[in-house]
């Protein structure tokens, strides 16, 4: 019995055929005529067609070489389809996999009727293909049933006559039913023939051939599908050892990691152990993954019969059907989703008429899509269909008793459309069969919430509906980030992490700051709130084991010493907050693990893991812990307006310290820092006198300042150093500094020196230490010859008077001081009201202007020249030291003409140089 | 009640009915589950707790992939929230319902396992409160002491977790 092996073979290829063939056939239908599909459909159909011929599968044969004639025909003659015809192609593609499903007994089914059909795809007799629909309805039915017991035959020639005549196939059918005492003798096949479907059947045949089948035995069927069923415990069960097996891989790993060197060969058994452990568990893994789209090919089939049986006019589209989901999940998701579809397309799809009215496409859009989020896995249907009228709702809701209309009054929307998963509450004005008899929703909400999933709908009245699905990714696995808190390690899914800010308490240029008891911390120039993950897990609770008691006290003690807190920047939808722990592990990929029931009661987590060492980790949930702290409230902008009022009182540096070979303490702004690198001298390079050292599989040049900015001891620095790699430069370079020492956040206010020495900016005055103030730009032009571009003539820039407002000394210092240095002439403003003044007694060719500062700040400054017509003309460019798209746009709404970052010299030059052109 | 009148039946019917009941204490005092209902004993358990979790609740325990929520017997039996019991003597219970959902508990000290005929389980007295009650599933009086047998998985039911 060879050929059943082969035999199983061929079903299970000749399903991959017709999925094929199905999806082929609704894609023709949306895009006509396309060969690459045609063939396509056309190559499936001959090979089921040639495998079949091999076992003899005569029905199969048949069937498929019609409909490889009817695709040959419309590949020849660029037959356009018809709907009719396509109806015809997919009730004949149904048939065929009801042969290959039921291929022991295709042969006995009847397919006359369906080739009769076939043959005739592109026939323009109407009446003849109505009727003929009805009866392949019939031994579609029929092979449905899997009846091998009747077959029905095909005189249809001798009623298509009448119906023509009559023009009404139903009422033929009866009469004709009634004319011809159709005997059926096996009450089986009586139920499942209704009457309208015996039309037109030969009694005699039937009777005949009946008797023929039922005294052949049955064969056992051989079962269409290729997976073996496997219990998902046992599957869970095996997942479970797997990872297990993979912990003792590593313990056995580290146990022997000694001893490999005395075991001969035990390194090669290690390693083989290693990998097939490795191995088996993403095999495992693997076993119980299945993309969505397992389900989702489905619908475009469903969508498209139903709105064919609605007259409405739907397109389906479908994303994310790649997104995997555990084979459970994906299996009880296909009623619920199907349920949902439906209802879109019944409810929430108005038809034709109202569409037209409403102004909308005639074609309603129903979107299908799968994707990530925040540890789950979210599914949307969305239609743009009429939206649920919440009026309804209550109506129902009253009449129904559900609720109270004082209950109803003190309702949020959102809280009244949740009645819709209320048993026994539909909104539709009658019961269709396709949806509204108020069963359902509640049904789909249980399922969902039975997988641990939750349910969600969205509506604007007139707009459309969004179902949303949020799925959790039982035993799926996630990027997550393990933290801990105190003595106790998390996992945190990376997917909602942004990212991680590191503050030390003695540090003042980041800090938690306080509003209304709440921790904040200032994130370019934002407000975030931030939670101590140890408060919101209150955990205080002792651990009542004696060794780990010890252990927390040490720890804490540690910490203290230590000053370091780690905050996780979380986002969630539009909201944000940092997420304060103690210490941050690294990211690893974890096996989420429902959480047991007894802590399902606990928002705050998501689900459980087991970490490499093999204990259990808690997995947290970040929107439960947000939930926790309530902080739904906090505005996120409202606040960041409170932090640009004092910004703009105190425009400060984040300034990095320094020290070179000598001992003068430096500085440079932090925002001129890419990168500072540590590097040891002999790894410097020296190449014709210059020295270079590797950065990013680059060689870049490295400059020690001492030789470059005369008045500066020089010393060797030997062992570790450090390199600063500055921002602002297209060839990058790097300074070799031999230690940072700090960095502060001040409003720099250089002491009062007249000339400050080439290369220094100026001093400042930090802890009762002096601290130079390099110029950056003096480094990089000594180095890189040609850094400044400038394109006039010097003579001419030096003829050209620039105005520049600028509050804050240390940008007062630096863009002064490369403005100059590239020859022009420069003024300076402390705010906009005295530049304005400045504006109207002298003469200027242009003016770059700071935004935030006192008295008058920039913006209005632009506006006020730009109301005076003396102005009007005047070129003015903004500068900030803040970027953001926001920004930009207020500013140029303002009259700005450019807008510029105040430590980019080359890109303010070159924009003053552009305007000064246009002079 | 119900089980003594079990026990009965079976023995007149000619069958003893005999349960094999593990021991072990809590403090000093005796109590025993059914052994049908043992999974096995965990030495050496490491533990991860949950923070924010019910006073039950000791915290969640990896046992060969299975995640075993461990709970606090002495908090139920003795009110004493302070102590959980050896680190090397946890009693882990087979499942309720499904795979999800194993439990454990600590216990001071093991004891052996004892035969007791349903005969000699006795119900809880009536001075004892109900709560408690509901989760003893008998009482044996062994010759120098009593054997409190409880029944964990009504003490680990929602109701009774929670209020701890």
């Amino acid at each position: 019995m060879n050929n059943v092996e082969f035999l199983q073979e061929f079903i299970d290829e000749a399903k991959s055929h017709l999925e094929v063939i199905e999806s082929g056939i609704i894609d023709l239908e949306n895009d006509s005529y396309d060969m690459e599909l045609i063939n396509k459909i056309f190559r499936a159909v001959h090979s089921i067609k040639g495998t079949a011929g091999f076992f003899e599968l005569k029905n199969i044969v048949e069937l498929s070489h019609y409909i490889e004639n009817n695709f040959d025909e419309i590949r020849e003659n660029k037959v356009q389809l018809s709907e009719k015809s396509i109806d015809i192609l997919l009730k004949s593609f149904d048939a065929l996999r009801d042969l290959v499903e039921n291929v022991h007994t295709s042969d006995e089914a009847d397919i006359g009727d369906l080739l009769y059909k076939l043959k005739d795809v592109f026939s323009p007799d109407e009446g003849n293909e109505t009727h003929l629909e009805t009866s392949s309805e019939a031994s579609l039915e029929k092979s449905v049933n899997q009846e091998p017991t009747i077959t029905i035959a095909t005189p249809v020639e001798e009623i298509s006559e009448e119906v023509l005549v009559e023009g009404n196939v139903k009422e033929i059918s009866e009469e004709d039913a009634f004319q011809v005492p159709v005997v059926i003798p096996t009450p089986r096949g009586v139920e499942n023939l209704t009457e309208d479907k015996m039309t037109g059947n030969n009694n005699k045949d039937l009777n005949l051939e009946k008797d023929e089948k039922s005294t052949e035995t049955k064969k056992p069927s051989v079962n269409g599908d290729e997976n073996i069923r496997v219990n998902v415990n046992l599957l869970n069960n095996i997942l479970n050892l797997a990872s297990e097996l993979v912990l003792g891989r590593n313990q056995l790993l580290r146990v022997t990691e000694s001893y490999r060197k005395a075991v001969p060969n035990i390194e090669g058994v290690l390693q083989n152990i290693d990998h097939i452990t490795t191995e088996l568990q993403e095999r495992v893994m693997q076993t119980r993954m299945q993309p969505l789209g397992t389900i989702f090919n489905k619908f475009p089939r469903v969508v498209r019969d139903l709105s064919k049986k609605l007259n409405k006019d739907v397109e389906l589209k479908i994303t994310g059907a790649d997104v995997e989901l555990d084979k459970s999940i994906i299996e009880s998701l296909a009623d619920p989703l199907t349920h949902i579809l439906r209802n879109s397309l019944d409810h929430g799809i108005e038809n034709l008429q109202k569409r037209k009215e409403s102004g909308k496409d005639i074609k309603g859009r129903i979107t299908l899509s799968a994707y990530h989020e925040g540890g789950y896995v979210i599914i949307d249907v969305i239609d743009d269909g009429a939206g649920i009228n919440v009026a309804k709702i209550k109506k129902k809701v009253l009449e129904l008793g559900i609720a109270s209309p004082n209950e109803l009054e003190n309702m949020q929307e959102n809280e009244i459309i949740q009645f819709l998963f209320h048993a026994g509450l539909s909104t539709a004005e009658k019961v269709t069969d396709v949806s509204g008899r108020g069963v359902g929703m509640d049904v789909v909400k249980n399922n969902i919430e039975k997988l641990g999933g939750n349910i969600e709908i969205q509506t604007v009245l007139g707009q459309g509906t969004t179902v949303r699905l949020l799925l959790p990714l039982t035993l799926a696995i996630i990027s997550a980030i393990i933290v801990q808190v105190r003595d106790q390690k998390f996992a945190l899914p990376q997917i909602n992490l942004q990212e991680i800010v590191r503050i030390k308490k003695k540090e003042s240029a980041r800090k938690i700051e306080y509003i209304n008891q709440t921790e904040v911390l200032r994130l370019r120039g934002k407000l975030l709130p931030i939670i101590r993950l140890s408060d919101n897990l209150k955990m205080e609770k002792v651990s009542l084991d004696p060794e780990n008691i010890e252990q927390m006290t040490s720890l804490q003690i540690q910490d203290e010493q230590d000053e370091v807190t780690r905050i996780l920047v979380i986002k969630i939808g539009s909201r944000r907050f940092g997420l304060a722990v103690d210490e941050i592990h690294g990211s690893e990929e974890i096996l989420v693990k429902p959480l047991p029931s007894y802590v399902k009661n606990l928002k705050t987590y998501s689900g459980v893991t087991i970490l490499g060492d093999g204990r259990v980790a808690m997995i947290l949930d970040p929107d439960g812990i947000m939930n926790k702290a309530n902080l739904n409230n906090f505005d996120e902008n409202a606040s960041t307006d409170q932090m640009e009022q004092e910004a703009k009182e105190f425009e400060k540096q984040n300034m990095l310290i320094f020290k070179c070979s000598g001992n003068e303490l430096l500085s440079i702004d932090i925002a001129m820092v890419k990168r500072i690198e540590e590097i040891h001298t002999d790894n410097i390079e020296v190449i014709s006198g210059k020295e270079f050292m590797k950065y990013l599989d680059k060689s870049i040049r490295v400059v020690r300042p001492e030789n470059v900015i005369p008045n500066f001891s020089k010393n060797e620095i030997n062992g570790k150093a450090y390199v600063i790699i500055p921002r602002m430069t297209e060839n990058p370079i790097g300074i070799l500094i031999s230690k940072v020492l700090d960095t502060v956040n001040l409003h720099v206010d250089f002491v009062n020196t007249d000339t400050p020495p080439e290369g220094i900016l100026g001093t400042i005055l930090v802890n009762q230490k002096l601290i130079s103030v390099m110029n950056m730009f003096y480094v990089f032009e000594k180095v890189i010859p040609d850094y400044t571009k400038v394109k006039l003539d010097v003579a001419i820039r030096k003829q050209k008077r620039i105005l520049l407002a600028e509050d804050t000394p240390f940008f007062q210092r630096i863009v002064k001081e490369y403005l100059e240095s590239a020859g022009f002439y420069v003024e300076l403003a402390d705010n906009g009201k005295k530049a304005y003044e400045m504006m109207e007694e002298g003469q200027f060719d242009i003016v770059v202007t700071d935004i935030q500062m006192p008295v008058m700040d920039g913006l209005e400054f632009a506006k006020k020249l730009r109301n005076n017509e003396k102005f009007m003309k005047i070129p003015i460019i903004g500068l900030t030291s803040m970027t953001g798209e926001r920004n930009k746009k207020i500013g140029l709404e303002a009259g700005f003409n450019a807008y510029q970052y105040k430590l980019q010299k080359n890109e303010l030059l070159q924009a003053i140089e552009g305007f000064m052109e246009g002079i | 009640m119900k089980i003594r009148m079990i026990g009965k039946f079976y023995f007149e019917r000619g069958i003893l009915m005999k349960k094999k009941i593990l021991s072990f204490y809590i403090n000093s005092n005796l109590f025993g589950v059914d052994i049908r209902i043992v999974k096995e004993i965990n030495r050496n358990v490491n533990f991860t707790d949950v923070p924010d979790s019910e006073k039950m609740i000791i915290g969640l325990f990896n046992m060969r992939g299975h995640v075993v929520t461990l709970f606090n017997i002495h908090q139920f039996l003795e009110g004493d929230s302070k102590k959980v019991g050896g680190k090397n003597n946890c009693i882990i219970l087979k499942s309720f319902e499904d795979d999800t959902n194993h439990t454990g508990f600590f216990v001071d000290k093991l004891g052996s396992v004892l035969d007791i005929e349903d005969e000699y389980l006795e119900p809880s007295p009536s001075n004892m409160s109900n709560i408690e009650a509901q989760c003893i599933e008998g009482i044996a009086k062994l010759e120098t002491e009593l054997l409190i047998v409880i029944q964990p998985e009504r003490m680990f039911s929602e109701k009774f977790y929670s209020k701890g």
